[in-house]
């Protein structure tokens, strides 16, 4: 497929990619499936809202959680974004990407699952994302299990361990040339094991670019609230998933973006993180930082620079 | 004070302990191979290969693109390929690569990959599942069709060689017949 002369914009802006787990297929239970259905177009029009503000916004690559390929279908419409599909693609994932191809080329590559104990469920798909010259960047994006069930604190370590020793592998085989990002719904914190301990995600920008297998993680910036109390009046998202029920807290930063050790070093593609957001705009935000019925998870959006393409002569 | 002694010795048992599981991971691949040829009816041979980066170059998608895309690092090094051969004596035919095999450097974790699936394995028994369930994939399965649907032919080539090999044991010193003329 032939990519648009547009890959200049990518110089000159930063290309965004966001993450967001939509709800709109959760794998939780039949009944709130049924209750989900239930839930009208108006559900559909914000969502569909959602994607066409990205897009306006710069966003050429938007990976989704809790989505069916009709649900994807459903979404692109009237949007510039394309669905990624390709048969082998593991839907039960519910793990989806949509792409504007006069941004960026977007590929299925592969299915990642951590055996655990012969349950094999897929909790993680790789993208391969391209534009007309540079490095491909390997996209992984993942939805693990949710907190409601104990056990899956364990799981979430063993994914964070399994997610670590694929991306040292794409970035012992990439060299220099390795670009990984792993973004998802991780139903953990920054600052929780699997992500630290196993996945290997760091505060520390330094130590993300002396160790290659590091992977850095911007969202340690975006936990809680984000403006000082005295500083403005607006209220705003005070993290990505919102729990009406929670007691030390109701906001979790559970959506996140990590960026391999190339992306801050003087690699071929750069983040820039001044781009980086929980994005709690309308049509999904309404007054004081609260999420539209219908909805939990914000999107959260990152922006990378390639030095490669489109630089000036 | 620093206690290198200490720190020497655990070295030494963590090369052991990755010795140990480099070898259970090899025999656990061996009795892959064999019941793989077993179940073909001694027709598919399975073999690790530790240097077929430098020697195929064939795929372009999937997992085992990137792989094979940047073979010049040192990561390369610890990426093994599975083959199946269909074989018959001496005579081989074709060959399909099965799936790609990354030790990390105490064995395990070690990540499975084929076609557009990553298996990471902490063990021995998420190996054995993660070869399962490759196995169980309807495009391995078409690759030991093909591989099987190619065993005639190789059996009759075996058969000829072995018969052209009969007759020249038979008759010694037929190869220079005529040269003198």
């Amino acid at each position: 497929m032939a990519l648009s002369s547009r890959w200049f914009d990518v110089w000159t802006e930063p290309l965004r990619l966001a993450w967001w787990n939509t709800g709109l297929a959760p794998k939780r239970g039949r009944a709130q499936r049924a209750e989900r259905e239930k839930l009208d177009d108006e559900v559909w029009n914000i969502a569909g809202g959602v994607l066409r503000e990205l897009s306006v916004y710069g966003v050429g690559l938007v990976v989704l959680g809790e989505v069916l390929p009709a649900t994807l279908g459903r979404l692109a419409q009237n949007t510039p974004f394309e669905l990624v599909s390709d048969p082998f693609m593991d839907t039960a994932a519910g793990i989806g990407a949509l792409y504007d191809p006069s941004r960026v080329l977007v590929e299925f590559k592969a299915n990642i699952d951590a055996c655990l104990r012969n349950r094999d469920v897929t909790r993680a798909i790789g993208f391969t994302l391209r534009i007309a010259s540079g490095p491909i960047v390997d996209i992984v994006g993942v939805h693990w299990p949710s907190r409601t069930i104990a056990e899956n604190a364990m799981i979430r370590q063993s994914l964070g361990s399994g997610l670590q020793t694929h991306v040292t592998n794409l970035v012992d085989l990439g060299g220099d040339d390795a670009f990984v990002i792993v973004c998802g719904d991780f139903n953990d914190d920054p600052f929780d094991v699997s992500l630290t301990a196993n996945l290997f995600g760091t505060r520390d920008r330094g130590l993300a670019k002396k160790q290659q297998r590091a992977l850095y993680n911007p969202f340690w910036r975006l936990v809680g609230e984000r403006k000082a109390h005295d500083s403005d009046p607006v209220h705003e998202a005070a993290g990505t998933h919102f729990w009406d029920s929670g007691t030390q807290t109701r906001w979790y930063t559970f959506d996140q973006f990590l960026f391999s050790s190339n992306f801050v070093n003087d690699g071929a593609w750069q983040l820039v993180e001044s781009a980086t957001e929980v994005w709690d705009r309308p049509p999904l935000a309404e007054d004081g930082g609260a999420l539209h019925k219908g909805f939990d998870h914000y999107p959260v959006v990152v922006g990378i620079r390639s030095r490669i393409a489109g630089a000036p002569p | 004070m620093s206690d290198f002694k200490d720190a020497f010795k655990r070295g030494l048992g963590a090369s052991q302990r990755a010795d140990t599981l480099r070898a259970e991971a090899e025999s656990t691949i061996a009795d892959f191979g064999r019941q793989v040829r077993e179940a073909s009816g001694e027709k598919v041979h399975v073999y690790l290969d530790e240097t077929w980066i430098e020697k195929s170059r064939k795929f372009t998608r999937g997992v085992m693109a990137t792989m094979l895309g940047t073979s010049d690092h040192d990561g390369a090094k610890k990426t093994h390929a599975l083959f199946a051969r269909v074989s018959v004596g001496k005579v081989s035919g074709g060959q399909e690569v099965l799936c790609v095999l990354t030790f990390s450097p105490g064995t395990y974790p070690i990540e499975l990959g084929w076609e557009t699936e990553v298996r990471v394995c902490a063990d021995k028994t998420e190996l054995v599942y993660g070869l399962e369930s490759m196995l169980e994939d309807p495009r391995i399965g078409k690759k030991f069709r093909g591989l099987i649907a190619t065993y005639p032919s190789i059996a009759e080539r075996a058969a000829k060689a072995e018969q052209e090999a009969a007759t020249k044991l038979l008759t010694p010193g037929t190869e220079g017949q005529g040269q003198g003329e």
